[in-house]
């Protein structure tokens, strides 16, 4: 199966742009204060609409994570680290952890953000453990 | 409460040999299914006026029901539907056949699942199926390959890092299903295997491990529910709906893993390891008026041997973080406090989706299940699950 690439949405395209530009940016909830992911239309919290695109700081940490002896797709080597991480600003995230160790990754272990080119219009937010 | 008489009770099952089932099509399998019931309770069919399916795998069209409903050539319903909840769409599906019954709007519904998991999905091409079917948010988790053992391993992972759960603690869950399906002659997988055997199967995503995942099978299932009263009139001995509930959540880990949008004090409550499933069994043993410690057999969704563990902490067998404990000391077998998956559960009988544990548990309290039958089944639970531990239902039967 070839890798399935993510469509640009009305309400996602300002992150897939962010993440092209190399500087992702998430919605931050001018109202209650909450950064929301995935891209929403209202707070998922408050209800307002008052949602601004917010760069983020790249640290996170890693809630859990599984690694997959194969990767699903094709081109694409194993092991994969499919993690989902905590953004110090609040929000999760589905990624990949990009290490030379998949086995030595751990829950709690510190990355930071990265970017990964898949196609020519899409670039993945994924992350690297942080030193 | 339903007025005397017109309380819902099962009144029919069906179930075709599961399995490799090469040459058969989901369609018939869904009519293999539905004779079988159709005899097995004794009803005239022009009787059965409401009808589900919740489509296959590969063919998720929303007029389903009308087609197979066509097959059957059962004409005029009051309440139809192709069930889209995934492998939960059974115990909703029972659960909105005892609303029809007991509003009096249907006399009998026929609920219907019937599918070729294994020998009608050409190689390599179900990991794109799953994905067409809607299995993971296509935008924001598929194109970093997660796969379907891939995120109960996440919560798996996550379980023994708050819980200190042990693979060789899942592992006694295949064991448990395993050798239930040893003394079923209808199940898929009946050579004994081991904690070892768990544990030196192949490594799929950590912390799950080959034979920590239900393997994929073909098989079928009817059910037929109709009023306590209609069912005086037909053969089969019928069994009581004491109890229902179901809790839906979400679809994003991301959100799952927050509780995103709850309510603050409630936030607390729900995780990756906290499912709504809690609130699901609060209602169906709120509404039967039992406690779990009165089930005598248990038939608990199991895609996954994380899925149990979860599920005995979840319904209120254990505290949070004692499931794997729970599954320790022949506990979980024929035998223990709470015999688990008599049938084999997927991981062993077979089939797909969540119709197979509730025919067990009907057959366990109608006191049918020879070897494997649980002395004196009072009441029997049911589970199923969904959609990454965030679709749960419940029922509880009881005898009538
Ligand atoms: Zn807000």
């Amino acid at each position: 199966m070839s890798r399935y690439l993510p469509e640009p949405t009305k309400i996602s395209k300002p992150f897939w742009d962010s993440c092209n530009a190399g500087a992702m940016q998430i919605q931050r909830c001018a109202d209650c204060g909450t950064y929301a992911f995935y891209p929403v239309f209202i707070c998922p919290e408050c209800a307002s609409r008052q949602l601004e695109w917010t760069p983020v700081s790249g640290r996170g940490s890693i809630h859990t994570y599984t690694v997959a002896a194969q990767s699903v797709f094709e081109g694409v080597e194993g092991p994969v680290v499919v993690a989902l991480v905590e953004l110090e600003e609040g929000a999760m995230m589905t990624t990949n952890i990009k290490t030379d160790d998949p086995y030595g990754v751990h829950i709690g272990m510190a990355v930071k953000l990265a970017y990964e080119p898949i196609s020519e219009d899409i670039t993945l937010p994924v992350f690297e453990v942080a030193s | 409460m339903p007025s005397p008489g017109s309380e819902a009770v099962i009144a029919g099952l069906g179930e075709p040999p599961v399995g490799r089932l090469t040459g058969k099509t989901p369609t018939e399998l869904h009519i293999d299914a539905a004779m079988l019931a159709i005899e097995d309770s004794g009803i005239d069919k022009h009787d059965i006026d409401g009808l589900m399916t919740s489509g296959t795998f590969l063919n998720d069209n929303i007029r389903h029901h009308m087609m197979i409903g066509e097959h059957l050539g059962i004409h005029c319903k009051s309440f139809v539907d192709t069930l889209r909840t995934g492998g939960h769409s059974y115990l909703n599906g029972v659960q909105v056949a005892q609303w029809a019954v007991e509003s009096g709007l249907c006399k009998a519904v026929l609920l219907l699942r019937g599918d070729t998991t294994l020998s009608g999905v050409p190689k390599g091409t179900s990991m794109k199926a799953y994905i067409e079917y809607g299995a993971h948010p296509i935008e924001f988790e598929v194109p970093f390959g997660i796969s379907v053992p891939g995120v109960y391993a996440m919560l798996a992972q996550r379980h023994m890092h708050e819980y200190g759960t042990t693979s060789e603690q899942l592992a006694n869950i295949a064991v448990a299903c395993r050798k239930h399906a040893a003394l079923n002659p209808k199940a898929f997988k009946r050579d004994p295997i081991s904690v070892d055997d768990v544990l030196n199967s192949r490594m799929v995503s950590t912390p799950l491990h080959l034979l920590d995942c239900s393997p994929p099978s073909d098989g079928a299932g009817a059910i037929l529910i109709t009023s306590r009263e209609r069912a005086r009139d037909l053969k089969s001995k019928p069994v009581r709906i004491l109890g229902t509930g179901q809790a839906q959540s979400y679809y994003h880990l991301a959100h799952l893993a927050r509780a995103t949008g709850a309510r603050p004090e409630d936030k607390s409550r729900f995780s990756l390891t906290k499912t709504v499933q809690s609130v699901a069994a609060e209602r169906a043993f709120g509404m039967a008026g039992v406690k779990p410690t009165d089930i005598d057999v248990a038939q608990l969704y199991d895609s996954f041997t994380i899925t149990v563990l979860m599920q005995f902490e979840d319904l209120g067998y254990c505290a949070k973080g004692e499931g794997g404990a729970f599954t320790e000391n022949g506990r979980i077998e024929l035998g223990g406090e709470l015999p688990v998956n008599t049938h084999g559960g997927l991981l062993s009988f077979g089939s797909s989706g969540g119709i197979n544990h509730i025919i067990e548990a009907v057959r366990q309290v109608r006191g049918e299940c020879g070897d494997r039958q649980v002395k004196d089944v009072e009441l029997s639970l049911a589970t199923n699950v969904s959609a990454v531990a965030s679709n749960h239902s419940i029922a509880i039967f009881g005898r009538d």
